[in-house]
């Protein structure tokens, strides 16, 4: 009934020195072509309380192009991800101490983005799924990226959590608060994180 | 439910436990790459052990599985209904997604553990990329069965949102437990959990 998976060191070898082969193909423009962008040193915004535990940090454009690429996406659908995504890595869940037997529910449509009083909405997997069908993608990078996306709505028990990106639409560079929606026990609940900056 | 004092709570550091794993092993360096960019990806904080926690919930309205037939690394298929009468442990997992990795060298502990018990575990690689995986699961001497998700189909088909998430199948293909994100999979009262579910049909 179970299998071993032992892959022989032959086909180990060649996977290693094609992917090895790959893995320099991609990355060897992108420190030329966008060496002008350098990496922010983008600190983690960590938060707990009523239910919910959460941690962002916003990710430097050359990453989020690289995992794209890595992930089957043509450079053009990689960058344009980066150009316009403002990508925040997050992890996000029950913080399993307040209340802990009560569920929390997120609903990230419902959270927003403050910038110069102007109020906008996250930009969902649904959001890009719409994007996407303007574009010609692969049905691998089509997966890659709902499943690298933080999900849209989910409940969570205590000890349970996400991890995936948000996408906030906004340009690079762009500092913003944001207001953090939630529900506990069916109460609903809001944060205001202040100060958050788009990767560049 | 159960009650465990080693999960990995939210802020956990996935990439970093993979990277210091990684270094224990001669590695090619493209593997040095990838877990470099998912260091930087993801940096959660340490667990706090001192914390009992619930590690496994019932699974909402208890459903009945969904069946699939799934290919194996090999391309053998493999059956959820193959399995009909066992605990069945379905981790939706993908080699880039850091809590994914973090938690597979507690699976395969788990698995040792869990394969003298008549349960069986099947991790679904949600996505395609077989070479990667191969790649990822020598590297952690994974033995389990590595099921391929290629499209997306079954993982959109389950009640679940993100990876990972894992579902513990009773002996009657009724989803009786789930834990969305990662876990320590060989924590004794997650195991002794997972066993109870086999043992209640005996």
């Amino acid at each position: 009934m179970q299998k071993q998976v032992r892959p022989s060191p032959k086909r180990t070898a060649f996977i290693a020195s094609l992917f090895l082969t790959l893995s320099l193909l991609l990355l060897a423009p992108l420190p030329l072509v966008h060496a002008q962008s350098a990496a922010p040193d983008s600190k983690a915004i960590k938060w707990s309380g009523e239910g919910l535990k959460l941690e962002l940090q916003a990710m430097p454009l050359d990453l989020v192009r690289a995992f794209f690429l890595g992930r089957g996406f043509a450079a053009k659908d990689a960058d344009f991800i980066a150009q316009t995504g403002c990508i925040f890595r997050s992890a996000i869940g029950n913080n399993g101490v307040t209340n802990s037997d009560q569920p929390i529910a997120i609903e990230l449509a419902n959270w927003r983005t403050i910038r110069a009083s102007q109020r906008q909405a996250v930009r969902t997997r649904q959001d890009w799924a719409k994007i996407w069908e303007t574009r010609t993608l692969s049905d691998s990078a089509k997966v890659a990226f709902h499943w690298a996306l933080f999900p849209t709505t989910q409940n969570y028990q205590s000890s349970d959590y996400n991890w995936g990106m948000i996408s906030f639409a906004l340009p690079p560079g762009t500092r913003f608060d944001l207001e953090v929606h939630w529900l506990q026990g069916g109460v609903k609940k809001i944060k205001m994180l202040k100060n958050l900056e788009c990767g560049k | 439910m159960i009650k465990g004092t080693q999960m990995k709570p939210l802020t956990q550091e996935p990439g970093a436990d993979t990277i210091a794993m990684s270094r224990r092993k001669t590695m090619p360096v493209w593997s040095s790459w990838f877990a470099m960019i998912m260091a930087i990806f993801l940096s959660f904080s340490a667990p706090t052990a001192a914390q009992a926690q619930v590690l496994l919930h019932p699974s909402p309205g208890t459903p009945m599985a969904r069946d699939f037939e799934l290919p194996d690394l090999d391309g053998n298929k493999m059956k959820l209904s193959d399995f009909k009468g066992n605990v069945v442990v379905v981790n939706f997992w993908a080699t880039w997604c850091p809590p994914c990795r973090a938690e597979i060298p507690s699976m395969q502990r788990a698995w040792d553990i869990l394969k003298k018990h008549n349960v069986t575990l099947l991790a679904i690689h949600v996505g395609g990329n077989e070479d990667k995986i191969w790649s990822f699961l020598t590297d952690f001497n994974v033995d389990f069965p590595v099921l391929l998700d290629a499209r997306s189909k079954v993982s959109r088909r389950w009640p679940m949102m993100g990876l990972p998430t894992t579902f513990i199948v009773d002996p009657q293909g009724k989803i009786a437990l789930r834990a969305i994100g990662g876990r320590e999979w060989d924590d004794p009262a997650l195991i002794k959990t997972i066993l109870a579910l086999a043992k209640k049909d005996q």
